[in-house]
């Protein structure tokens, strides 16, 4: 094909892609893009992350199991020796319950707790509701 | 390369005006929209990359440097948007052959043309462009978006520019062999 030809081939397809209608996507299409938008960044918002890393966690995890074992192997398990040898604990628990012997409570004072539990139990659902209708 | 209106609406975006946004979809819906529509061959398949598209411009407006014309910068992540769907869609058009096109005739063609209703002629012109393969309308497509400027339709593609003038010259040729056969068809029709 010479120049010339090409030349027409060129003019011809310059008219036509001049007349080639432009096509439209449908009415809601602005709408539904700014939808999905608004529902990726609220993916974004929601989305969890865990505030220490896995890498973070596993070394954590690590040193505490190093450290144990470090202390198994140093001080042993009996704990006549090292360092709980000198707790006594059955001490922390003895008489913990001795007040209960002597204690009465006042009718205004049982009135008063069963009051409180009834509008706690009030609150829970009404405060759910509250929070779900401000932030979402 | 940007325009203080394009610069101000650039910005209004980033800060998260949903309005402003708004109008740039407004602005380039039926441009993304036509390309997608004449790579893909399918409205619903264009809408859906078309929308696509838009979040993918949200998303990357933060990271654009201005250093090309808005419109090229879209016009590259349409164009790539839309060949990642045919990759994924794995569909190719029927590819026309070059056969006899040295006996074209253009000034009958262009008289049989004149004669038509404008909107039939743009009907035509329409069913002749969802014809050729994706890529030859791309670039078809995109080479009249941008005025006919190479080097933007290099940005665009990604093609060099021997590359593009080759694959215009096969894109321009493969449309008027198409629109002969249509109008060969046409005329016909009307002499029954």
């Amino acid at each position: 094909m010479n120049r010339r030809e090409d030349k027409k081939l060129e003019n011809f397809v310059d008219s036509m892609m001049a007349e080639a209608p432009l096509d439209s996507p449908s009415f809601d299409f602005t709408e539904n893009v700014l939808k999905k938008i608004e529902a990726e960044t609220r993916k974004e918002v929601f989305q969890y992350k865990p505030i220490l890393s896995k890498t973070a966690m596993f070394t954590v995890f690590t040193s505490f199991v190093a450290l144990l074992v470090f202390v198994w192997l140093k001080f042993g398990l009996d704990s006549g020796q090292g360092w709980f040898k000198n707790f006594q604990i059955q001490e922390w628990f003895q008489n913990s319950w001795g007040w209960k012997e002597n204690y009465t409570s006042a009718k205004t004072m049982m009135y008063a707790f069963l009051f409180f539990g009834l509008m706690f139990f009030v609150q829970v659902p009404w405060l759910k509701k509250q929070l779900n209708r401000t932030v979402f | 390369m940007l325009t203080n209106k394009e610069k101000e609406l650039i910005s209004e975006i980033r800060s998260g005006n949903t309005m402003a946004f708004s109008d740039f979809v407004d602005r380039y819906k039926d441009l993304v929209f036509t390309l997608s529509i004449r790579m893909l061959g399918s409205r619903e398949e264009a809408e859906e990359v078309s929308q696509d598209i838009f979040i993918k411009i949200y998303k990357s407006l933060p990271k654009f440097k201005g250093d090309s014309k808005i419109s090229t910068w879209i016009y590259r992540i349409a164009y790539n948007s839309c060949l990642d769907r045919i990759k994924k869609m794995k569909k190719t058009r029927i590819q026309t052959d070059l056969g006899h096109l040295e006996q074209i005739a253009y000034a009958e063609m262009d008289t049989a043309l004149d004669r038509m209703v404008r909107e039939e002629r743009q009907e035509l012109i329409s069913r002749c462009l969802a014809m050729l393969s994706a890529e030859d309308a791309g670039i078809l497509t995109l080479f009249y978006f941008e005025e006919k400027n190479l080097q933007e339709l290099e940005e665009s593609t990604n093609l060099s520019v021997n590359t593009l003038k080759v694959r215009l010259f096969r894109a321009r040729k493969k449309l008027a062999n198409i629109m002969e056969k249509h109008l060969t068809k046409e005329i016909l029709l009307n002499h029954e």
